[in-house]
């Protein structure tokens, strides 16, 4: 088994190739456009160019209000920024890449619509390093700076809606080769990049932030998983390929046992259906659609029965080519079709022994090119050739997107330069290196007294820089670690309100100055964040007064009175009696004081 | 090595292969097997192995079958529409052959379509010659009863669209010139749509030169801009081609053309004046202009094209200047607001412009005022004045209406 990761980052400031920022939210203004296939200069339109194309769409796009004319491909791209690139390189140096001495920017021709102008301008600009993890270094191919595409809203039928929020964001990919063993190491090494990306300050860590690819492959070629959106889900997607993958071959197998397969050519059967009280054809006629029929023989049984998933696989052909449902002989009767329906369809198409049945609802022009696109994928199962684009959905699956690209669609972009990497501009950026996982998991272990848990959650969290920012104020780690970890998550939610690293780091300054214990400083940050004062006069707030040891002995005292005092409970009752904020250590001892005298 | 060739090398002490671009002296440019190119410093890159060079270049030529009724020439001529990439080193070069557009042109099978190659320059090095060589070519195809498409760089499409309008007296079908504002190489190219709407407009009925370019930005509605009255308005949009103070006189949409009433017909046969002088100036009057940079420019033109403010005025140090250089040449008057017409009635600017000598053009696009006034220097210098002031091919409206 081999697997490889393509992570993707979003950088956060200014779009890669216009001045628009990072954020922003869509508008109404919509726009239409075609994606036609080009040619390379030998003659080939690529493969997944192409199966794209047979599909027709119509894309609009809806504009926002963090894009212009470069996103809408109607004005040339501007020079990247320098901030961008910087960062690049800086993560490429973390996972010790060799720089390029020029950034060659490329246009990779995409042609689903999620890029206006049919291409993502990509460049590399660091190769061939690797990155330590527990089960020894994972090469990195190749640390790459992207354009980011459209998200996409909806799809219908033919037409596909994407806004351009998202589209020109700076995004950094790092490819490692097929050296990672199994789905836990994974997740070790991508957890390792990530925490490189995010040691820059300049990942953008919104939701949709990071999208890993997978390749992987167990000797059927290769599979590129696009898109699996969250960490934990890599597992589940590489369990269920590897399943997937291994039906298949049972599939292939028994099919080939039985003698072969073939589709035969789709006939028009609208006429048997044309009093079915199903639902579903019912309204497919009343578009004027036809419905279609086609043999597949030996294949009765493998396409949905336990984990056999045939149907499923040339479902997907359907999906991708806007022919909604496919319907085949493993779930028939079914739809609202009658054993009477699917008698009848039987006798038509002359059904015998092992044949199978497919079925599909659509306009009739689309017939044929679909039936092309069929073939070419059983043909592809049946000889175990699984080389495919696919796509992770949000439970772990995966389903078939396209053919693989080959390197043909890449051409370099005309309109920007080779952008210079000289070496005074590297010596001036190692400083900004972020250290390893492990360094930073040492740094917080040996020098601020965590354990590992505690080292794992500020990492986890992606809280380290920010720690080594506050611990430049306030020297001390465990009331940052306690209030950034738990205290401040926790204010937040109570107040519903969101805290700047700068205010932050402003309490930590204040704590330092006013020598505050860790209550006051949680009493503090939930002072602050509640909003009942502001940074300005918060330090004089009346809770923050502590109590001097005369008001704390009197309270003390009063507090024995009423009820038996132990060390246990004293700091524990003391709170719930005063607002202000006391010593504990001065507390017990006034109380051990009073104790003892009496 | 040659472009093409296989070769490993080594890098900053890593060994690759890839595919050898080119050496400018300088950086080494591969194309390593995953698409991507690396630009190295020559001293950086260390050339291990080369492998025979089994890479020919090949011509983009494929049999084309389609044979439809209606035959269509599309002479191209260069700019963005008529070149495309070299896939390899990005460089661009002019398009060897148009076959391409058979993948894309939806009702192709209606047509047949076949390119003469009349020049391959930038639309900014088109001059006078260059129009009346594609005049000729033109009528040639006229009157073999084809329809004609010039593949035309944008920059100056609207000059030679003018020149066109004005040497042709009559037509026997429309003259279509189109570009593109985005490289064909790019899927979302908008030449694809605006071959296919001028590959359509070949069978309408109008009789006039015009420019073929998207309604606007999105890839659904192609205009028919009459020649003489349409202006790149924009840099780089897809909809840079504006009718200026018209509509546009046909629009295409999903294979469906519709012509306005405005638009002259097709006549019976086609007459060509294929003459043009090139003693017209063009110049664009600022605030502070010097008088003898204006003179310099007019000195020995037959006629000049002045560009003025507003309603049509210049400084009263140019007009002292044209008062001198009136009795030799001709000066006419446009605006720079380029929407409206002139008028030299309204303010006493006008009126010293007029007793000085200059002759008001309306509301005449100033770059269509050139061509004319090239055009009528070469065929009727006799009667220059009287036809600059008439309306010859729709490039002089009388009225202009509010909304439109």
């Amino acid at each position: 088994m081999k697997i490889g990761l393509e992570i993707h980052f979003q950088l956060k400031g200014v779009k890669l190739f216009c001045s628009c920022s990072t954020e922003g939210e869509k508008s109404n203004y919509l726009f239409k456009r075609k994606m036609t296939p080009t040619m390379s200069e030998m003659g080939h339109i690529d493969r997944a160019a192409r199966y794209e194309n047979i599909r027709n769409r119509d894309f609009n796009y809806y504009t926002s209000t963090n894009s212009c004319l470069v996103d809408a491909d109607e004005e040339p791209p501007h020079m990247p920024d320098d901030s961008n690139i910087n960062t690049a390189i800086i993560v490429s140096m973390a996972l010790h890449c060799k720089i390029v001495d020029y950034v060659s920017f490329m246009r990779k021709i995409v042609i689903d619509g999620s890029n206006t102008s049919g291409f993502q301008r990509t460049g590399i600009v660091g190769l061939n390093g690797y990155v330590e993890t527990s089960q020894g270094r994972v090469r990195i191919s190749t640390v790459t700076l992207e354009e980011d595409a459209s998200r996409k809203i909806s799809e219908s039928g033919k037409n596909a809606f994407y806004s351009l929020d998202r589209l020109g964001i700076p995004l950094i990919e790092i490819s490692t080769e097929p050296d990672i063993k199994d789905e836990n190491h994974a997740i070790e090494t991508a957890r390792k990049i990530g925490f490189i990306v995010m040691s820059t300050g300049k990942f953008r860590g919104e939701v949709d932030s990071i999208r890993q690819d997978v390749n992987f492959s167990m000797g059927y070629g290769r599979v590129e998983i696009k898109g699996v959106s969250k960490l934990s889900l890599i597992k589940d997607t590489i369990k269920y390929e590897i399943q997937r993958q291994k039906s298949l071959a049972d599939i292939s197998g028994i099919i080939k046992a039985r003698g072969g397969t073939e589709i035969t050519d789709f006939m028009d059967i609208t006429h048997i259906l044309k009093d079915t009280d199903s639902k579903i054809i019912k309204a497919g006629l009343n578009k004027n659609k036809k419905v279609f029929c086609a043999k597949i023989n030996n294949a009765r049984g493998l396409l949905k029965n336990g984990n056999y998933r045939l149907g499923r696989e040339l479902a997907d052909v359907a999906k991708n080519m806007g022919i909604g449902g496919m319907m085949h002989s493993d779930e028939l009767p079914g739809y609202g079709l009658t054993d009477n329906d699917v008698n009848n369809i039987n006798n038509f198409m002359g059904i015998e022994n092992n044949d199978a049945i497919i079925m599909v609802i659509t306009d009739p022009e689309i017939i044929t090119a679909f039936k092309s696109e069929l073939d070419e994928r059983l043909k592809n199962l049946m000889s175990m050739n699984l080389a495919e684009t696919r796509a992770a959905t949000e439970d772990g699956e995966t389903r078939f997107l396209r053919p693989l690209s080959g390197g043909e669609r890449m051409y370099p972009e005309t309109d920007i330069g080779l952008i210079e990497i000289p070496l005074k501009r590297l010596n001036s950026l190692e400083g900004l290196v972020p250290e390893s996982m492990e360094d930073a998991l040492n740094n917080l272990k040996n020098n601020y007294g965590f354990s590992q848990t505690e080292a794992m959650g500020i990492i986890n969290n992606n809280l380290y820089g920010d720690f080594k920012d506050y611990i430049k104020v306030l020297n001390e780690p465990k009331i940052i670690s306690r209030i950034i970890l738990q205290k401040l998550p926790e204010y937040e939610k109570k107040y519903n309100k969101k805290l700047s690293g700068d205010e932050l780091m402003e309490i930590f300054t204040m704590a330092n100055e006013n020598k505050w214990g860790r209550d006051s400083v949680e009493k503090a940050l939930e002072l602050y964040v509640s909003g009942k004062y502001p940074l300005k006069i918060l330090a004089n707030a009346e809770e923050l007064k502590p109590l001097d040891a005369g008001r704390l002995r009197e309270i003390i005292i009063e507090l024995m009175r009423t009820q038996e005092i132990t060390e246990k409970n004293l700091i524990y009752l003391l709170k719930n009696k005063t607002k202000s904020s006391f010593d504990a250590r001065d507390a017990i001892k006034i109380f051990e004081n009073i104790k003892n005298n009496s | 090595m040659k472009t093409g060739e296989k070769i490993d090398f080594e890098y900053k002490g890593d060994s690759y292969s890839g595919i050898f671009i080119k050496n400018d002296g300088k950086i080494t440019t591969i194309k390593l097997s995953n698409g991507y190119n690396i630009s190295a410093l020559n001293e950086n890159i260390k050339i291990l192995r080369e492998y025979e060079n089994n890479y020919v270049a090949q011509d983009n030529i494929r049999e084309i079958k389609i044979n439809g009724k209606n035959e269509v020439y599309i002479l191209t001529t260069g700019g963005t529409i008529g070149s495309s990439v070299d896939y390899r080193t990005g460089a661009v070069k002019p398009v060897r052959d148009i076959s391409y557009i058979y993948n894309f042109v939806n009702n192709i099978s209606e047509f047949n379509v076949k390119q003469i190659n009349v020049a391959n320059i930038l639309s900014e090095n088109v001059n006078s010659k260059y129009w009346i060589e594609y005049a000729r070519r033109a009528r040639d195809v006229l009157n073999k009863n084809a329809g004609v498409v010039i593949f035309h760089g944008t920059d100056t499409m609207q000059h030679t669209a003018s020149a066109l309008s004005f040497m042709f007296e009559k037509l026997t079908g429309p003259i279509i010139l189109t570009g593109s504002q985005r490289s064909s190489d790019r899927p979302s190219s908008d030449a694809f749509i605006n071959i296919e709407a001028s590959i359509n407009f070949t069978k309408s009925d109008i009789g006039e030169v015009g420019i073929v370019m998207h309604s606007d930005t999105s890839d659904g509605t192609v205009s028919f801009h009459r020649g003489v009255r349409a202006r790149k308005m924009h840099t780089s949009r897809r909809d840079a081609f504006q009718s200026i103070g018209i509509r546009p006189l046909a629009t295409y949409t999903d294979g469906r053309v519709s012509v306005n009433n405005n638009a002259m017909k097709r006549q019976d046969e086609n007459i060509l004046n294929d003459k043009m002088d090139d003693s017209v100036s063009i110049i664009y009057f600022y605030p502070g202009m010097p008088e003898e940079d204006f003179i310099n420019i007019a000195a020995n033109k037959k006629a000049v094209i002045i560009m003025g403010t507003g309603l049509g005025h210049v400084s009263d140090n140019i007009i002292n200047a044209i008062k001198r250089l009136s009795k030799d040449t001709y000066f006419f008057m446009t605006s720079q607001c380029l929407y409206g017409s002139v008028n030299l009635n309204v303010y006493s600017t006008g009126r010293y412009l007029l007793d000085a000598g200059v002759i008001p053009l309306g509301d005449m696009l100033p770059e269509t005022a050139m061509v004319k006034a090239m055009f009528l220097l070469a065929n009727y210098p006799d009667n220059l004045v009287k036809l600059m002031k008439s309306n010859l091919r729709g490039e002089l409206n009388s009225r202009r209406i509010l909304e439109w």
